[in-house]
């Protein structure tokens, strides 16, 4: 009961008071400062992905439409045993993908289109003007290869999100953070993909189709951003890989490691 | 009356000054992590490709981009060549990047078009890509093109694989 008082009013606090405060400031400064760094250090950096934002470019492929509208750009120079094509996901302005249904007359066909590009790694994505998507007046020769090719039934561990994010458009555009976002694209058309990451080696992206190839859309919207188990077939068109899955098979993996 | 609120305010902070940093470890600490898988299944490993052995590796080939490019050769198929690239991860950020062999030494400007006699070897990020005979015998020139932009990125200086001069 006889220590010092400490009085809001006064212009000096007590000796005591103000060192007790100085050496508290410091500590808790220190501390504050070496857990900011500790916790920075901790984090994952983040993916290099690009959206170009305000920057329209022309793009002549063949549309295919099914399981999601994507164009096939032919690569010139393809010879042997090398990938003569690569496929570009297509999806229209904000939450919404292009409508495979209103792209079926144009299924198989050469178009040109303008659009804004998105692109992670090897994957590349054009943001389309849904009314500059026309029917080419020139006829490209569809390349060797564009056939799927079956790889089995198979099994994978992954996260579903919403390619349109992840690709580009948003950064970090996965996990937890960003489901509510993705569960928008997903219900407004972004085609779904099954990121799934190895211990060793590059992420692989698998886009998630019915067991009929067609659009999971609304069905996998409360598995987005989870860590899931999907098996299903797999199919590969080119360098694109789908997993044609009925979504009702879909197990969300709930341990901490899977 | 104030001391022993002061007091009470003081065992409050106390406890919060425990609490709320073990709390944020333990959220932290049991966080769900991403699933990751091991190994792929055997149809869409890698693990059936021929085992490479590394004869050259070289930074510098190519003059803006600081591309690491090895050259690869078969373990037992001694007629197989593959080349490796790779990049720090936030150089050489292009859509749709291809890579390309073009025989000769000819010049290329970023603005040209991709040259006609250009043999694509594959994707940036695809992998090992098979190199033909035909860059095995003669000089030439590694390009990379983004088909995504229809532009040149980069053009090596010319290679001859199999003797390794520059």
């Amino acid at each position: 009961m006889n220590g010092p008082f400490y009085i809001g009013w006064q212009d000096r606090a007590d000796p005591e008071i103000k060192r007790f405060i100085i050496r508290c400031v410091l500590l808790l400064f220190s501390i504050g400062l070496g857990f900011a760094i500790l916790l920075a250090r901790m984090q994952r950096t983040i993916g290099v992905s690009v959206f170009e934002w305000g920057t329209e470019k022309k793009f002549s492929g063949i549309m295919k439409a099914m399981p999601y509208p994507h164009l096939i750009v032919p690569r010139p120079g393809a010879s042997g045993a090398t990938i003569g094509f690569s496929t570009y996901y297509l999806v229209a302005p904000f939450k919404h993908g292009l409508d495979p249904g209103s792209m079926a007359s144009l299924d198989g066909r050469t178009v040109d289109l303008r659009g804004t590009l998105i692109y992670r790694g090897n994957e590349t994505m054009i943001e389309a003007i849904p009314d500059s998507i026309k029917a080419s007046l020139r006829q490209m020769e569809p390349p060797a290869g564009l056939e799927n090719v079956s790889l089995g039934r198979q099994t994978f561990d992954g996260e579903i999100l919403d390619s349109k994010c992840f690709f580009g458009v948003m950064n970090p555009g996965q996990s937890v953070p960003h489901r509510d976002c993705a569960i928008l694209c997903i219900s407004g058309g972004i085609p779904p993909v099954l990121l799934v990451r190895q211990k060793h080696g590059r992420p692989l992206y698998l886009l998630l189709a019915s067991a009929d190839n067609k659009p999971v859309n609304q069905q996998v919207l409360d598995m987005v951003a989870e860590p899931v188990e999907i098996r299903g077939e797999v199919e590969r068109q080119g360098e694109l890989l789908i997993l044609r899955a009925d979504p009702s098979t879909y197990r969300r993996l709930n341990s901490r490691s899977p | 009356m104030i001391r022993p609120l002061r007091h009470w305010h003081g065992q409050v902070f106390r406890m919060l000054g425990y609490v709320l940093p073990l709390a944020f470890a333990f959220g932290i600490a049991y966080r769900k992590p991403f699933p990751t898988m091991d190994k792929l299944p055997a149809s869409m490993s890698r693990a059936a490709d021929p085992v490479m052995a590394c004869d050259w590796q070289r930074s510098g080939l190519f003059e803006k981009s600081p591309v690491q490019v090895w050259f690869l050769r078969g373990e037992t198929d001694h007629n197989l060549f593959k080349l490796r690239l790779s990049v720090a991860n936030d150089f050489l950020i292009q859509p749709d990047l291809m890579v390309y062999w073009v025989s000769g030494n000819p010049i290329i400007k970023s603005s040209d078009p991709l040259p006609k006699q250009s043999l694509l070897l594959g994707g940036f990020d695809s992998g090992d890509l098979t190199l033909p005979k035909a860059a095995m015998d003669t000089n030439g020139l590694l390009v990379l093109y983004s088909l995504a932009d229809n532009q040149i990125v980069d053009v090596s200086k010319p290679v001859l694989f199999r003797n390794q001069d520059l």
